[in-house]
């Protein structure tokens, strides 16, 4: 059972008096990590905008929670994590302090705010850089900043415009959404035509186009479900090392592992694993399909099996 | 993963303090700054180093005058120019953008970047203390004075970032938030000098009271009915009668020089007013005594009472009975101050320019 955390019917919004969003209806759920995929970044914006909370509807519901946000979005304000652009006015300071003005700028009380950046800093892989200043970050340290510090006070629901960076990078992104998502949080990312990359990183795709929802795909297995690999070699010891350094539960039998993998990333890394181990090569088991949603009471809705 | 707590609403100076604190961390940092603080750095102890070289006699005097004029002018300067950088439109989008995600609202913006040239605008008074404190001592002035004269000038540079703001926060660009800016400041600083002499008849005709010496020394004037010279030690010699003089007739500009904030501080810091002529004490008590007794006397522009009784040599204050400031033209000088005018004029701008960059924001 997944609960349903944004629930939009019919909804149209306009922005300069262009049309951005036009009888849009889609369902997000905790603890799943949802994309918009969108021709123009314009319209994933215009519609994360909302989901903030800093624009308004004109027509249509949108529920957050079960609460009615549809006249009242700043109540969202407090629920979302969510910054529109990348960089900012902050080229001169350290992460430690984008990460401490944002916390407090979010309202976390101030004798927890030292120990919300060093969770984040240490959630992102970003201690290394944690007295660097931002001009001397490379692209994709200023990507995990970014995410970090629209997370930093850990919203219930957690926007992002894109995950586009490097591997290491995505992986490290990958992992937080995943753990974000898992704690039961929302989290929504951007997603333009071709991003494959960040496909991997998500259980649904809503597709839009322009402004009119045009598909709704859910993927087939809950994302923290076990997945189980397949090795040609008897001798998977030497993986271990692997399953453990990434904090992976994990079982053995015979030729089988079976684990909770945070994200498809893990998959290839752990295939790099094997290669390099000389284990032979797995065989994970996961696909995404088109799957109806389909109401059951209230707030809560159940997948078709 | 840890859930922190998060209240719903800053509070404006929750808010303030951590808009003030990264606006100040971005500026402090720059290389700009770097740069500008080297070159203030020399400009201080140039004139330091002039007044005490080259100048043998009271140089603690006019080094404290030429302090002042830089801390007025760079405050000023600085003030105004702080807001350029992130209230254009085409920059405050970003900003805008940003802290809409956050708890933060416009007015923790807006005071928050106000608080920040605050601090900035104050760092740099304070950065003068050295020479001040060397200046002062050299001069013997006393130290309040400076003081005032410092918080004025901090005062005008903080209100000066208010105008700003409210000119930058209207400019579409950085480019025309400079130019709209560069124009003020050069209107406030100078051209209000130029405003004020061009605007000005020099001199008209006028039939005016004077004051002066009976040179018969037996014809005694009848009681004038002026109260200050009303009591019976009025001095005999001092007679009253009506002549027609040249004189300025300045004072419907003189509000003029309340936009400028070199006028302004010198006309705010106090030296003894019973000193009706600037003398070398008045001017060591404060150097800059003799141009702030020129900027009132423009001010109240052709006295229409002439005294030429208190400027006679012959006359002693015993036998006027009264102080030198109790003079009737020095009463008239004396008590018409610039700054409380220039003070509500300034204070008002500023609010204006604050409210103004609040609208845009939003």
């Amino acid at each position: 059972m997944t609960v349903m955390a944004i629930e939009a019917v019919d909804i149209h919004c306009r922005i300069a008096g262009a049309p951005v969003i036009q009888q849009a209806s889609f369902c997000m759920y905790a603890g799943r990590v949802t994309a918009l995929a969108t021709r123009s970044s314009e319209a994933a914006l215009s519609l994360m905008s909302v989901l903030s909370g800093q624009s308004q509807v004109q027509g249509g519901t949108l529920r957050v929670f079960g609460e009615d946000v549809t006249r009242n979005p700043d109540s969202l304000r407090s629920l979302v994590g969510w910054i529109p652009v990348t960089g900012g006015d902050f080229s001169r300071h350290t992460a430690s302090e984008v990460l401490r003005f944002f916390a407090k700028a979010q309202g976390v009380a101030p004798d927890q705010v030292a120990d919300a950046v060093e969770e984040t800093l240490v959630r992102f892989q970003l201690v290394h850089v944690s007295d660097t200043m931002m001009h001397k970050f490379s692209s994709d340290e200023k990507v995990l900043l970014s995410a970090a510090r629209s997370m930093i006070h850990s919203p219930r629901i957690v926007l992002l415009n894109s995950v586009e960076a490097g591997h290491q990078a995505r992986h490290v992104l990958g992992r937080a959404l995943r753990s974000f998502a898992g704690s039961g949080r929302v989290v929504v990312v951007g997603m333009s035509p071709g991003q494959d990359d960040t496909a991997e990183l998500v259980d649904d795709v809503i597709s839009l186009r322009d402004g009119v929802v045009e598909s709704v795909k859910h993927a087939a297995s809950p994302s923290l479900e076990p997945v189980v690999w397949r090795f040609t070699s008897a001798d998977v010891t030497q993986l271990e090392d692997f399953f453990t350094s990434r904090e992976l539960a994990f079982t053995k039998e015979g030729t089988e592992i079976s684990a909770r993998f945070a994200s498809s990333e893990d998959a290839r890394d752990l295939h790099e694993e094997c290669v390099k181990h000389g284990v032979g090569m797995g065989y994970p088991v996961t696909d995404t399909q088109e799957q109806p949603v389909v109401p059951i009471a209230g707030e809560s809705f159940g997948r078709a099996s | 993963m840890t859930t922190w707590s998060v209240s719903d609403a800053l509070s404006l100076w929750q808010g303030a303090l951590t808009v003030a604190q990264q606006e100040l961390r971005q500026r402090l940092r720059s290389p700009t700054v770097t740069v500008l603080g080297v070159l203030w750095l020399i400009t201080m102890v140039a004139i330091v180093v002039w007044n005490t070289q080259l100048r043998a006699e009271g140089s603690g005097e006019t080094m404290l005058a030429h302090l002042t004029f830089a801390a007025v002018v760079a405050q000023v300067c600085v003030g105004a120019s702080w807001p350029c950088t992130s209230l254009p439109r085409s920059r405050s989008a970003n900003l805008v953008a940003m802290f809409a995600a956050t708890q933060l609202r416009v007015r923790h913006i807006v005071a928050g970047k106000l608080l920040a040239v605050c601090f900035g605008v104050g760092a740099l008074g304070a950065t003068l203390s050295p020479a001040m404190v060397y200046a002062t001592v050299l001069s013997g002035v006393d130290a309040w004075r400076v003081v005032i004269a410092l918080g004025w000038s901090t005062f005008l540079g903080v209100c000066a970032a208010g105008v700003s703001m409210g000119i930058a926060a209207s400019a579409r660009t950085f480019g025309a938030a400079v130019a709209r800016v560069t124009v003020a400041l050069a209107v406030s600083i100078v051209g209000t000098w130029w405003a004020y002499g061009a605007a000005v008849p020099a001199e008209v005709e006028a039939e005016v009271t004077v004051w002066s010496l009976d040179p018969n020394q037996s014809s005694v004037p009848p009681a004038p009915k002026d109260p200050v010279t009303a009591d019976s030690a009025v001095p005999p010699e001092c007679v009253v009668s009506t002549e027609k003089i040249l004189t300025a007739r300045s004072h419907p500009m003189w509000w003029v020089l309340a936009v400028n904030p070199l006028a302004v501080v010198v006309d705010a810091v106090p030296y003894p007013s019973s000193d009706a002529d600037v003398t070398d004490d008045t001017e060591r008590a404060y150097p800059l005594a003799s141009l702030k007794q020129s900027l009132r006397s423009a001010r109240v522009g052709g006295a229409e009472v002439v005294d030429r009784c208190t400027a006679a040599s012959t006359v002693s204050e015993a036998s006027l009975g009264s102080e030198r400031g109790a003079s009737p033209v020095w009463q008239q000088v004396g008590g018409l101050p610039l700054w409380p005018f220039a003070g509500v004029l300034w204070l008002g701008a500023c609010s204006w320019g604050v409210w103004q960059a609040g609208r845009r924001l939003r």
